[in-house]
């Protein structure tokens, strides 16, 4: 059984009134229904929230050990203190920004709950190694936040879950420089079988939450949330997909809250040309529709695009005049 | 000493698939241009079967380069061979789909039918003097064992190397290492890694294939590409040439890459 601790709430700004207690309630209520199995809460969200909402399970960051019992509804607190608390359930946070550094790391043994955050090089070393070195050291109590300096957090957070560790921290979009919480879960289905149950529809709505109150920019092409991930022009893939959409999407995109779409252009074949015309109502034959995919080959090189529906039913009309 | 990789560049291919992303033959050429001058090994410079226009950028790319090798990419079909042949391209890539459900549901045909027909497109590829590479798509969903044995035939012919393409982006580097170092044991064929980034892992499945030892890396300029699109050259690149020596000149990839940015601009805007 893997465990989640979503940090996307420490990553925000707060205090420009753009961040409400509804919104965060809301976040947090979202995020956990997604997968995440503890919310980390900065004292400053907490304040705005007023409570926890129901089914939310929440780790308070706090600076010293303590400040925990001025909020005594938490079952986890996290600090950077290093302090060895055994009647408060601490989770020291460690920063550790070098593999060579774990080795050291055995001087913090005697704490019973830790994060290791940062590591961003794991993996051009012999990351499997130095993932057991971590286990052995501090057993499962440990959680892991990689950090995404060398682009590969999200590889090596599912890396961690495949081999034995249970406790990652991640951010959704991998705001703050973590592991993306939304590639680690769908990671965590599709190649662990773990993660089965949540649901992960809600992702568009908790991008929409952060961005009204963050500045954000997601690529089209960004990994599970880009508007155009499941957008397909080329010829072989559309074709493919036709048949059956197994063969070229790694995951339904109605999964994740999407939809599929097929777009003509110049990467462009046959099959897709048909099937576009005949939901126009129009079946051509073989020869036509090698016709129209030359129109519309020439015309989205002319205007170095794809082409839009309009065009289409242009192009579609000069070459099957009345047919269909 | 750092041991070497090569970048194979599939902008202008697998980049240019991306939904709505078009290069004129002008921009196709520049940015082959600055490829080759910041040290890629190989530009992947399109699908010649596309048609004219398509071939008129590969021909003039093959007029001007210097160094890279200039590949084109071809569908395992006699007919898309012949239009590569005309632009005559360094390297003719073939793409044979291996995966299961690939050659039963997609292709509607058989294991015995795809290996003949596969030695046959690289025999009329070699036979016309052409180096030959062949893509394994959907590699990450197939069975390693036949993957082997497709190899193993392969190499009575003159194949460069097989690319293992993780068509639909779900591997992770453990599974990337497993297959690569299992396909390196068995076979004594040279590989290239294909990744895509639907996981948010293509940097990181891309070191591990090459720690594992593939040779050949491809890359795509901002990581453009097919859905969530390829592994990003210029995150590959920083991050690997930390242990390896990909022979990349950084001021000259850096305007490469304002190049691109500045393509990509228009392109959106268009």
């Amino acid at each position: 059984m893997i465990r989640l601790l979503d940090r996307t709430l420490t990553t925000l700004e707060y205090g420009n009134g753009a961040i409400t207690g509804n919104a965060l309630l809301e976040l947090a209520s979202l995020l956990t229904r997604a997968g995440a199995d503890w919310i980390e809460l900065p004292l400053e969200a907490y304040c705005l929230m007023g409570a926890i909402p129901d089914g939310v399970k929440a780790i308070l960051r706090i600076h010293h050990s303590r400040e925990a019992s001025d909020y005594p509804n938490f079952d986890y607190y996290i600090t950077k203190s290093k302090e060895a608390d055994e009647a408060k359930p601490l989770i020291n946070e460690i920063q550790v920004n070098d593999v060579k550094e774990i080795e050291l790391l055995k001087r913090y043994q005697h704490l019973r709950y830790v994060c290791i955050t940062g590591l961003d090089d794991m993996l051009l070393s012999s990351y499997p190694n130095e993932m057991k070195r971590l286990l052995d050291i501090f057993g499962r109590n440990v959680w892991f936040c990689p950090e995404d300096d060398c682009h590969c957090a999200t590889a090596l957070a599912v890396e961690w879950l495949a081999r034995g560790g249970r406790n990652v921290a991640v951010s959704f979009m991998g705001r703050g420089g973590y592991a993306a919480f939304e590639e680690v879960i769908l990671s965590a289905r599709i190649a662990l079988r773990q993660k089965m149950g949540v649901d992960l529809t809600l992702l568009p709505r908790i991008q929409e939450i952060i961005s009204q109150m963050a500045s954000v920019q997601v690529a089209p092409n960004k990994a599970v949330l880009g508007s155009r991930i499941f957008t397909v022009e080329s010829g072989v893939h559309a074709d493919g997909l036709i048949k059956n959409p197994t063969i070229y999407e790694p995951y339904p995109p109605q999964s994740v809250g999407k939809e599929r779409r097929i777009v003509l252009g110049k990467h462009s074949g046959r099959v897709a040309i048909k099937v576009k015309a005949r939901e126009q109502g129009v079946e051509l034959c073989d020869q036509k529709a090698g016709l129209l995919l030359e129109k519309v080959r020439a015309w989205s090189i002319e205007m170095k695009r794809g082409i839009t529906e309009s065009e289409f039913l242009i192009l579609l009309k000069e070459v099957a005049g009345n047919e269909g | 000493m750092k041991a070497k990789r090569f970048i194979v560049d599939t902008t202008l291919r697998d980049g240019e698939q991306s939904a709505g992303i078009v290069f004129t033959i002008d921009e196709k050429v520049r940015l082959a241009a600055l490829m080759d001058q910041c040290g890629i090994y190989q530009i992947e410079a399109g699908i010649p079967a596309v048609g004219r226009v398509e071939k008129e950028a590969i021909y003039r790319i093959m007029s001007t380069r210097k160094k890279a090798r200039i590949s084109a990419w071809n569908r395992m079909s006699t007919e898309d061979i012949r239009h590569s042949m005309e632009c005559s391209p360094d390297i003719i890539h073939i793409g044979v789909p291996v995966s299961y459900v690939q050659i039963y549901t997609k292709l509607k045909k058989n294991k015995r039918w795809l290996e003949n027909e596969l030695m046959r497109c690289v025999d009329m590829a070699n036979s016309a003097g052409f180096d030959v590479t062949v893509g394994f798509e959907d590699a990450s969903r197939a069975d390693i064992s036949f993957m082997t044995n497709l190899i193993k035939r392969l190499e009575a012919y003159r194949v460069l190397y097989i690319r293992f393409a993780d068509t639909v982006g779900v591997l992770t580097p453990g599974r990337t290492a497993d297959s690569v170092k299992n396909i390196l044991e068995y076979t004594d064929m040279a590989m290239e890694i294909h990744v895509h980034n639907d996981l948010g892992m293509a940097v990181a499945n891309s070191l591990e294939a090459a720690k594992s030892g593939a040779l050949y890396v491809d890359c795509t300029l901002n990581g453009i590409g097919e859905r969530a699109g390829n592994c990003d050259f210029q995150k590959f690149v920083s991050v690997g040439e930390r242990i390896f020596d990909f022979g990349i000149d950084k001021a000259a990839s850096q305007e490469l890459l304002q190049e691109f940015s500045s393509i990509l601009r228009m392109e959106m805007m268009a």
